[in-house]
């Protein structure tokens, strides 16, 4: 392997990957690196090395932000274009990609945002980003081998056997819990509305949950009610149909029989579910 | 040597990368009340996709909107598979995960052609998720020739190499660009993909005769072309794929066409990608263009 072109791609990565650009880069370092980067790049005077190596870390910062606004599209909405920018600067510094595919260059923004200036003065952009990726990634989660459960399915089974019934989800089903509701987030965003100024605070009054899931081709994500999160979380874990009545009904003592039922029925009309075991 | 799946190019025709933008196209249900398939509505003969865009969570088959998309397309036309992230010319060879993941898709989609660009995109484990420049010496040449190698077994059939657009030269190079290219794909025995934009942009940024370029091509191993627009900035030009093919870009895809004989090309449009029809219309010309000069059918 040839120790020359490791250094190179070294010194090419380091230069086009300095948050404050290549001029920069060159400015604060050392003779020797100048030197190594005046010999691997060959300029002239219509578009000197530097310049050239601009392009690419323009490419570089460029092509990372579109991944992640295109990714957190409500994010990028509410806290407008200049902050996002900012945000996208730090994490493409902080946090470069490690996979050759970029799709999964954003997944991180979540957890980043929990440590950022940002999440600290206007709290819960984290959760709304998680939220976000949760919509994103649903979109080419392996469909199920096994078509959805259909009504008729659940209809065929025997009263006595109810209790025992386990249903299980389809990969791409996900419960989401967040301290802050963002329905009106969401409800807002449009792609051609001007961000809000200032960004609105959103109470932290949760938990509240959110529902994100896949139909065949398209994702959709809806509030769920504490006792609904919770009986969708007791059929995730593998639990019975008579587990799950009873976790709902743990937090919310005032749900009937014939409410549970319609749960199931409009979760089974969603497709989340791929199997029922009877 | 590996054995070619074909070891004689084949004739498939002329067509367009399939952008997002068209997803919806794809999975509309279609205007004779069938469920979506495309029913001879794609209307090219050729289409291609990045690679992967249809890597799956885990290096799986995706599921949902990419699956039906991919399986769709495949159904009425050929399929090229056109990676970004191979990076043959990184000093880190590229991950197993990768070439695991590459060889899903390949096995699920059947392509007709499995290409990726001669560049690096790595180093130390960052991806820069660009097409980075070699430097045009023996020891790009053999780094290069590995990984396309591990590649090609990996895949079990040839692979094509594209060249890249460019904007700085990398220092100590030996030889012209066309003469690196056509090193690689020889010690590698892999195919090439021409990217006519590419030279175009080339050969103002580094100054040279894009037609020398051509002189410096083994045709037998060219067995698809690229054309796509770029912008002027002055100073350079820049390989942004937006608008339609220039003027100056069809003038060099008929001396290659002349040269080569018939070869499959795809039209590139990332920015502004417009309707359907008009890059069709694109695909169009270009099989008009070559039968014009090769004969065959227009």
């Amino acid at each position: 392997m040839s120790q020359r072109l490791r250094d190179e791609q070294a010194l090419f990565w380091r230069a086009i990957s300095w948050p404050t650009g290549v001029d920069d880069f060159l400015a604060r370092t050392d003779d020797a690196t100048r030197e190594a980067f005046g010999r691997m790049v060959t300029g002239d005077a219509r578009l000197p090395g530097p310049r050239r190596m601009t392009i690419y870390a323009e490419s570089y910062f460029y092509r990372l932000a579109d991944v992640l606004r295109e990714q957190y599209r409500v994010l990028a909405w509410i806290i407008g274009p200049v902050r996002f920018h900012d945000l996208a600067t730090d994490f493409v510094w902080q946090r470069p990609s490690h996979s050759p595919d970029v799709r999964r260059f954003g997944e991180a923004l979540p957890d980043f945002l929990a440590g950022h200036p940002l999440e600290a003065r206007h709290p819960g952009l984290g959760e709304l980003a998680r939220v976000e990726r949760a919509i994103v990634t649903a979109i080419d989660r392996p469909d199920s081998a096994r078509g959805p459960v259909e009504r008729s399915a659940l209809q065929a089974v025997e009263a006595e056997r109810w209790p025992g019934l386990r249903l299980r989800l389809a990969d791409h089903v996900e419960v989401l819990t967040t301290r802050r509701s963002y329905p009106l987030a969401f409800a807002a965003w449009r792609d051609d509305a001007p961000s809000p100024d200032p960004i609105p605070p959103v109470p932290e009054d949760g938990p509240f949950h959110v529902l994100v899931w896949r139909t065949r081709l398209e994702v959709f994500h809806r509030a769920l009610v504490p006792a609904q999160a919770a009986a969708l979380r007791a059929l995730a874990a593998g639990r019975t149909f008579e587990a799950m009545c009873d976790a709902a009904v743990e937090l919310d003592p005032s749900l009937d029989p014939a409410t549970l039922v319609r749960w199931l029925g409009t979760w089974i009309d969603d497709g989340l579910f791929h199997a029922l075991e009877a | 040597m590996l054995a070619p799946a074909m070891s004689v190019r084949p004739s498939l025709g002329h067509g367009v990368g399939l952008r997002l933008t068209h997803y919806d196209r794809i999975l509309a249900p279609g205007a004779d009340g069938s469920d979506g398939s495309l029913a001879g509505d794609l209307g090219v003969e050729l289409v291609e996709v990045v690679t992967e865009n249809f890597f799956g969570p885990g290096g799986t088959v995706p599921g949902g909107r990419p699956r039906a998309v991919l399986e769709r397309v495949r159904a009425q036309v050929p399929v090229a598979l056109h990676g970004v992230s191979l990076g043959v010319g990184s000093v880190d060879p590229p991950p197993e995960e990768y070439l695991r993941a590459l060889r899903t898709v390949v096995d699920w989609i059947e392509p007709a052609i499995v290409s990726d660009h001669l560049c690096w995109g790595s180093v130390g484990g960052h991806y820069a998720h660009d097409l980075l420049p070699l430097p045009y010496r023996e020891d790009a040449i053999a780094v290069a020739v590995d990984n396309v190698g591990r590649a090609q077994d990996a895949l079990g059939r040839r692979i094509l190499l594209e060249n890249v657009s460019s904007y700085a030269a990398i220092g100590g190079g030996t030889m012209p660009e066309w003469e690196f290219l056509m090193e690689v794909a020889r010690r590698a025995d892999c195919l090439v993909l021409l990217d006519i934009n590419n030279i175009v942009v080339n050969a103002k940024n580094h100054g040279f005769d894009a037609l020398d370029y051509l002189a410096g091509v083994d045709g037998d191993r060219v067995w698809q072309f690229h054309l796509a627009g770029h912008t002027d900035r002055g100073a350079y030009k820049f390989d942004d794929h937006v608008g339609p093919v220039p003027d100056e870009v069809w003038s060099l895809y008929e001396a290659a066409v002349a040269r080569f004989g018939e070869v499959a090309s795809i039209v590139e449009w990332d920015q502004e990608v417009p309707p359907w029809e008009v890059l069709r219309a694109q695909a169009e010309r270009a099989r008009d263009l070559a039968a014009a000069l090769v004969g065959g059918e227009a």
